[in-house]
């Protein structure tokens, strides 16, 4: 199946990103994945990415301010923030930064293909 | 209230803050394994339809993955062996031991907190050799009190070490940082460490020197009446 999707994955754990960039190329998906906030900002710029998963606690950054500098190059560009436990406080906080969704950890391949399709949708609406 | 109740009651509050803030950091790098073993099993289910659909694995694709596997397990095992013996350690407030077993404990219970502010951390052990009966709990919180006052007053990345040596009255722990610190910053958190130190009738002291900043916790050989004054 082809997936006519442009993904950048970033996360500080360097396997959980190269196994699910692999997991997604083999469902058609140009995966990227980078390990680091800075890397992802310096990538979002001129790539053409369709949209971004990032971890909310990456090492020495926040996630939710990685994601307003994302913003701020990118504005149209629809972020999925991963987390493993959702409080409300931590959501309200990130979509009012913007985040489009959330998806928690241990992550359901299926629900992050959705949600990207879901993402992409909206943002191609406005 | 009276001020016994007070003290009593604060000491149970910060215990349980303490108690807290170790589980829940552990459940967060614990959940952060089983993503990764999660996402490794789902490629070799991946893997496994494309072979069926005529796409062999190769072997070193599966030698790989399963030594992916092998590191985060074991990975996920220390964490759960450090928690235990953490938990463990509000059993009994007197039983003899090794320090060096409560900093290793704690190293690896706040090494996630370490690498989030990319810092690092370091302990030497060489200096320590004596045993003593102690209150295990409480040396751990007032370990972490420690690495917390120092973590909050670095504004730039630091590098911690701990330091155990054994002295006539008993074993000195000495936690550091290169980064400036102002105590005043947080004297909330001070006072917890002054008040959880006495609990094991402890001692503890603050140097500001040109190389960073060193806290001293001096743990006696034996429990002494440190207890009673809790006790009120």
């Amino acid at each position: 199946m082809e997936e006519d999707l442009k993904v950048l994955i970033v996360d500080d754990e360097d396997d959980l990103v190269s196994t699910l960039v692999e997991r997604l190329e083999i469902r058609g998906v140009d995966a990227t994945g980078v390990c680091s906030g800075t890397q992802a900002i310096q990538l979002v710029e001129n790539n053409g990415f369709d949209v971004v998963v990032l971890d909310v606690k990456l090492k020495g950054e926040d996630g939710v301010e990685i994601m307003k500098q994302i913003k701020e190059i990118q504005p149209e560009l629809p972020v999925i923030l991963l987390t493993g436990h959702l409080s409300p406080e931590a959501s309200e906080e990130g979509f009012k930064a913007g985040a489009i969704d959330y998806l928690l950890k241990p992550i359901n391949l299926n629900d992050l293909m959705t949600k990207m399709r879901e993402a992409i949708a909206v943002f191609k609406k406005k | 209230m009276n001020d016994s109740i007070d003290t009593t009651e604060r000491r149970r509050l910060n215990d349980l803050s303490f108690f807290g803030k170790i589980m829940a950091n552990v459940s967060h790098e614990f959940n952060n394994v089983l993503t990764v073993i999660s996402e490794l099993s789902g490629l070799l289910q991946d893997l496994s339809e494309l072979a069926e659909r005529g796409r062999p694995i190769q072997p070193e694709k599966l030698k790989q993955i399963t030594q992916k596997f092998s590191h985060h397990l074991a990975r996920g095992k220390e964490l759960i062996s450090h928690m235990n013996r953490f938990s463990h350690s509000v059993d009994d407030p007197r039983i003899t031991l090794d320090p060096k077993d409560i900093v290793e404990n704690m190293q690896v219970l706040m090494q996630r907190l370490v690498d989030r502010r990319q810092a690092t951390l370091d302990c030497d052990y060489s200096g320590n050799g004596s045993m003593l009966t102690t209150d295990p709990f409480a040396v751990r919180h007032a370990l972490f009190a420690c690495f917390e006052l120092l973590m909050q007053a670095s504004s730039t990345t630091p590098a911690f070490q701990i330091n155990l040596s054994s002295e006539e009255r008993g074993t000195r722990i000495v936690v550091s940082s290169d980064s400036a610190f102002d105590a005043a910053e947080d004297e909330s958190k001070w006072l917890e460490l002054t008040d959880t130190v006495r609990q094991f009738g402890g001692q503890v002291a603050l140097d500001r020197l040109e190389s960073g900043v060193f806290i001293t916790i001096t743990v006696p050989i034996t429990l002494n009446d440190g207890i009673s004054e809790t006790k009120g």
